[in-house]
């Protein structure tokens, strides 16, 4: 299989062809073209764990395991699994399964694969970090070792992708791309998977094109033959490419534009529940306002002004007229469906700008003080007016602040990943269902290993560490969910974040197009059909 | 006052200055038969009056985030339905007043025009001034540097300076110098188009005798150049400056509905319309399309103006 690396002259010429091809009569290809918010940041499979990228990369790049529409675990590039002992994981791999590139998948593949998402530059530590050791026992045979018993590997798992030890070897990319860096290897643009579609042509923030793997093992739904995945980050030129027809699918159709699609009969719709939760989160660590001037003091370590902040947002409001009541208000930061959800907990603190007002002077700061709100502008549903909105609340309790909107790229890669914020918009699904998740990355001490990769807040209650160590290790799902559900009420007692809204999904298509929503808002190629 | 009317006979003597070019060249009896004219100086008076005192003729202060509520956001004009008689043209998608927004937004976008504007004529006449007078290399590498900008689009360069700009103070501080950014962007992307004509006219106006008298008399080169010949080349600059403004101000905008003009938080007419645009297919039309239209007005009066005082000043064009 030959590769066409992605310079503009092989894109024009795929372009040329593909319109020839179209062109040329009634047996023309099926082509999927999807308009999206934002880009897959790489191609990179354990660079960037961003819910987009991962869906693209799915597309190319499978796992040990998977999700059946129950959401159920279920095999992927494993066929079975069983429990040597607590710690002791040993996976039957599938036989006969080829990467792009026509070489064999086998164990080697997974363990270099395994490693490579535990290494510095991976963002994918959280999944793996547990895993103490690889052992292959033969070439479709591998055992994995957790340091403790850890009843969400499996889950873990479905966001591991794998691939080639030879390819990766031979083009030099055996650890990830540095994102911080704004490091450029060979697995950023080109990629070698085992999944249905292979990359054709991949020209960051324009275009990717992907076409079908002919030797792909599974089965898929449809029978798409080729995929356009493009970035529009306007929801309105998103909209209109649908509705003129240049696209056939847009993910993230902004809540002001759900009514009029509706009463299009030319578009279809799908609407889901996603279990991912908007709040802002504050630096909670820092001795003084990083961005920011509170007279050499930082006031989110103290409750009182968090509380104040909470009490400031009128998150029903925002939820009315920005999100046009296409999401949920909520007063956690956990989304229901999460093993660990409390639906009491979704209680809102309530909108009274005088005991805000009232809270900022018993702090010390009944003349407020100076910061800047961080936010992205293509992220989340609605982000920049949400933070717009939000920057007027507090504004209206005497806080003096200065709103900061950026691409996601900036805003992810380096001004969170950095921690280098003093507050900023979050939202957080959890990959596996599990409030552990969560728990686990964003509010746990940030330690060598995966716990607190998230905390962008440089939170550190060693109390509550060792209630979320203690229910991450309870194998059984109730007992739990019981532990989770007392660490969200500590978290929410201790006003760490200021929640807003669970997110509502909303995905516009041309009524020859089936999508089932996934609600981590995971875009699942294999059950898409095209008529 | 007789001792004041030495200067003037003493001007009188060299060639006329603008001033008196201006009042000789009946201007004002010009405007006052070019309705044109008259309708859109009114209506820049009326921008210029709004501009100095929004908080006196605005019904709200559009940067007090006290005076607007989310709750009132995506109020129609009053006379659609939904409409809300507090608000005239409705409210935009923060519950601000859209008559405040556009007046608070059409000031920040008219000091940006016009500051910038006086940036790049500064930039521009002391290069042209300089150029055409010193002559030899500063000439040359002027002229050069001059003709290289003019292959780039003001909006390319207007784009480098805020890229740079961003990179220096970095996105969140970013947003304290934007205004200034932006007055940056206009007169660095805009002083050559006063640089060669005013070269031009300087390389006419030094081979006059008064200026050979002025050198004889040893009056030192740069009062020359400014008191001398700065006073003869100022029309075409006059004329050039007006019709750059409302390029500016439409500069601004596009640099501000890209994003890269003034922060989100504070409305130009540029913010205004990128904001609104988010609204267009949802029905909230008026978001977009009135401070749109306030930028259409704003524009063309400024180019009508242009254009009047083009043929005014210039006795060729009579």
């Amino acid at each position: 299989m030959s590769r066409l690396k992605t310079s503009p002259l092989a894109a024009l010429a795929v372009a040329g062809a593909v319109g020839a091809f179209a062109a040329s009569g009634p047996a023309a290809a099926k082509t999927l073209r999807i308009g999206a918010q934002a880009d897959a940041g790489t191609m990179d499979p354990h660079a960037q764990n961003i819910q987009t990228t991962i869906s693209v990369l799915s597309w190319m790049y499978e796992a040990l395991v998977t999700r059946d529409k129950s959401l159920a675990k279920a095999p992927q590039l494993a066929t079975g699994w069983e429990n040597l002992s607590p710690t002791e994981w040993r996976f039957t791999l599938r036989p006969d399964v080829k990467f792009h590139d026509g070489s064999a998948f086998g164990a080697d593949d997974v363990a270099m694969s395994i490693a490579r998402a535990q290494s510095d530059t991976s963002q994918y530590k959280g999944y793996v970090g547990n895993i103490a050791q690889t052992r292959i026992v033969d070439d479709l045979t591998i055992e994995l070792v957790t340091a403790e018993p850890d009843p969400l590997l499996l889950d873990k798992l479905t966001q591991v992708f794998i691939m080639d030890k030879d390819w990766a070897d031979t083009n030099n990319v055996q650890r990830p791309q540095d994102l911080k860096q704004k490091e450029e290897t060979y697995s950023v643009q080109n990629a070698n998977g085992t999944g249905p579609y292979m990359l054709k042509v991949r020209e960051p923030d324009a275009r990717t094109v992907l076409t079908r793997n002919p030797d792909y093992w599974g089965t898929l739904d449809g029978d798409i033959d080729e995929i356009v995945f493009q970035p529009i980050s306007e929801g309105p030129t998103r909209i209109a490419a649908l509705v003129s027809g240049e696209l056939d699918l847009v993910t993230a159709i902004p809540s002001q534009n759900v009514a009029q699609l509706e009463a299009s009969p030319d578009v279809k719709l799908e609407v889901t529940d996603e279990f991912r939760t908007l709040f802002f989160a504050f630096d909670v660590g820092s001795e003084s306002l990083k961005h920011g001037d509170a007279g050499g003091k930082n006031p989110f370590s103290d409750r009182r002004v968090r509380q104040a902040v909470n009490l400031a947002l009128d998150s029903e409001a925002i939820v009315r007229t920005v999100m046009r009541g296409y999401a949920t208000p909520t007063g956690q930061i956990l989304a229901p469906g999460n093993v660990g959800y409390d639906a009491e907990l979704d209680a809102l603190s309530g909108y009274d700008p005088e005991a805000a007002k009232g809270l900022l002077a018993e702090a010390g700061y009944a003349d407020g003080f100076s910061f800047t709100l961080d936010c992205p502008n293509n992220r989340y549903i609605n982000d920049e007016q949400i933070c717009r909105a939000a920057a007027a609340m507090l504004a209206q309790v005497g806080l003096d602040v200065s709103l900061n909107l950026m691409p996601r790229a900036v805003y992810f890669g380096q001004r969170l990943w950095n921690r280098d914020s003093t507050m900023f918009l979050m939202g957080f699904n959890s990959p596996y269902f599990d409030g552990t998740y969560m728990a686990e990355t964003m509010v746990m001490t940030t330690t060598e290993g995966s716990e607190g990769i998230y905390n962008y807040s440089l939170n550190s209650d060693l109390e509550l560490d060792a209630a979320i160590r203690d229910a991450r290790g309870t194998l059984d799902v109730e007992g739990r969910h019981k532990k989770l559900q007392a660490v969200y009420r500590t978290i929410k007692g201790d006003v760490l974040y200021a929640p807003l809204h669970h997110q509502v999904l909303v995905y516009a298509m041309k009524p020859n197009v089936g999508v089932k929503i996934r609600p981590d808002n995971w875009l699942e190629i294999r059950w898409v059909t095209m008529d | 006052m007789t001792v004041g009317e030495i200067p003037v006979d003493d001007r009188t003597v060299r060639r006329p200055g603008w001033r008196d070019r201006l009042a000789r060249s009946d201007v004002l009896h010009d405007f006052m038969r070019d309705p044109a004219a008259i309708v859109a100086a009114s209506i820049l008076l009326l921008f210029a009056v709004a501009s100095l005192a929004p908080q006196i003729v605005a019904p709200y202060d559009a940067f007090d985030p006290n005076q607007f509520r989310l709750t009132d956001a995506f109020l129609a004009p009053v006379w659609l339905e939904g409409g809300d008689p507090r608000f005239l043209l409705g409210t935009d998608d923060q519950g601000r007043d859209m008559i405040s927004a556009i007046i608070f937004g059409a000031r920040v976008s008219l000091f940006v025009g016009l500051a910038g504007v006086l940036l790049a004529v500064l930039i521009g006449v002391a290069a042209g001034l300089v150029a055409g007078f010193v002559g030899g290399w500063v000439d040359a590498v002027t002229m050069r540097v001059a003709d290289i900008q003019l292959t780039f689009p003001a909006i390319l360069i207007a784009v480098m300076v805020d890229g740079v700009s961003r990179a220096a103070f970095g996105q969140a501080d970013h947003n304290q110098v934007a205004v200034a950014v932006l007055v940056l962007a206009i007169g660095l992307s805009g002083w050559v188009q006063y640089a060669r004509p005013v070269r031009g006219a300087t390389l006419v106006e030094r081979n006059r005798e008064y200026v050979a008298a002025a050198t004889m008399m040893g009056i030192a080169k740069w009062a020359i150049m400014l008191k001398h010949i700065l006073p003869n080349v100022m029309t075409s600059v006059l004329v050039i400056g007006t019709i750059h403004l409302a390029v500016a101000v439409i500069l601004e905008a596009t640099l501000s509905f890209v994003g890269l003009g003034v922060p989100p938080t504070e409305p130009s007419l540029g913010t205004l319309i990128r904001i609104g645009n988010g609204y267009l297919f949802s029905g909230e039309w008026w978001i977009a399309i009135v401070p749109g239209c306030v930028l259409v007005i704003l524009v063309l009066s400024i180019n009508l103006l242009g254009d009047f005082l083009r043929d005014a000043l210039n006795p060729r064009l009579k």
